[in-house]
């Protein structure tokens, strides 16, 4: 039974067979190649995307943990106890003197 | 999982050609081709279908299904612009450039082909592919594997009666 379809399978074929002149491999391997690549970009973006957003969060975060007020204090750091800030210290010492 | 695309295409290219240029002409049968073999990149670069799950020309058939339906409703609804515009008497013609065939036997094939019912003539294009198994086509088809051998079958005897035919009518 199976014989029998091959042998019509192999039947058709022949008769339908095609010549190497119409396949334009060519002009299909192009098509692919540039679809290939085209996916693959598309596959990596996101990849990008997220490099760029890490490196612009670390970039915000020195920011914000190398800035300081305008008196010189920084925001990040816990604001000095009077008895143990330098700077009245020695205005005291200064007064003292005086 | 890579894939040489250009052995791909140099392997499977010929094999969808040959599918397409059946029920379609040659200019269309390599459009299709190429539309094909683009989805299939497309499904697996996109993870869509796994190579290492079944064989990529089986992959390739089921796409190549699907594209010829898409185009056979596509003619369709142009063959009833056409038949609009030339009822409005209009001179454009939609139809492509008549092809011409080398090959008698192919063309009467090919039109005695045209004739079967569509399951039939879905059974006879993937059968046109050596390579592919039946139990290949009954999957690509969804159809039982006693369904496409019964549909080969008449196929097969419905084709040899109109081939019959035309070659009395030759003969005449």
């Amino acid at each position: 039974m199976s014989d029998e379809f091959d042998k019509f399978r192999k039947g058709l074929h022949q008769a339908l067979s095609t010549s190497p002149s119409e396949l334009h491999i060519d002009k299909w391997t192009r098509a692919v190649q540039k679809e290939h690549g085209s996916m693959k970009r598309r596959r990596f973006a996101p990849l990008w995307i997220q490099i760029g957003a890490m490196a612009a969060m670390l970039v915000m975060g020195i920011f914000i943990g190398t800035r300081v007020t305008q008196d010189g204090s920084s925001p990040t750091v816990a604001p000095l106890e009077n008895g143990n800030d330098p700077y009245a210290t020695i205005e005291r010492i200064y007064a003292k003197s005086e | 999982m890579s894939i040489d695309w250009n052995s791909t295409v140099r392997q499977i290219g010929p094999r969808l050609y040959r599918y397409f240029n059946v029920p379609f002409s040659p200019e269309v049968a390599d459009d299709l081709t190429q539309e094909t073999l683009i989805r299939l990149v497309r499904k697996v670069e996109a993870g869509i279908l796994d190579p290492e799950k079944g064989s990529l020309d089986m992959f390739a058939f089921g796409i190549a299904y699907y594209v010829k339906l898409e185009n056979m409703a596509r003619m369709r609804r142009w063959n009833k612009v056409e038949a609009v515009l030339t009822h409005e008497g209009s001179n454009i013609s939609l139809q492509p450039d008549a092809h011409l065939e080398d090959k008698e036997r192919a063309e009467y094939l090919r039109k005695a082909i045209a004739q079967l019912s569509q399951a039939q003539q879905d059974v006879v294009l993937l059968g046109l592919d050596e390579e592919l198994t039946m139990d290949q086509m009954a999957a690509i088809l969804e159809l039982p594997l006693n369904t496409i051998k019964s549909h080969l079958r008449r196929a097969k005897e419905t084709l040899a009666q109109l081939l019959s035919a035309q070659v009395k009518e030759l003969e005449l």
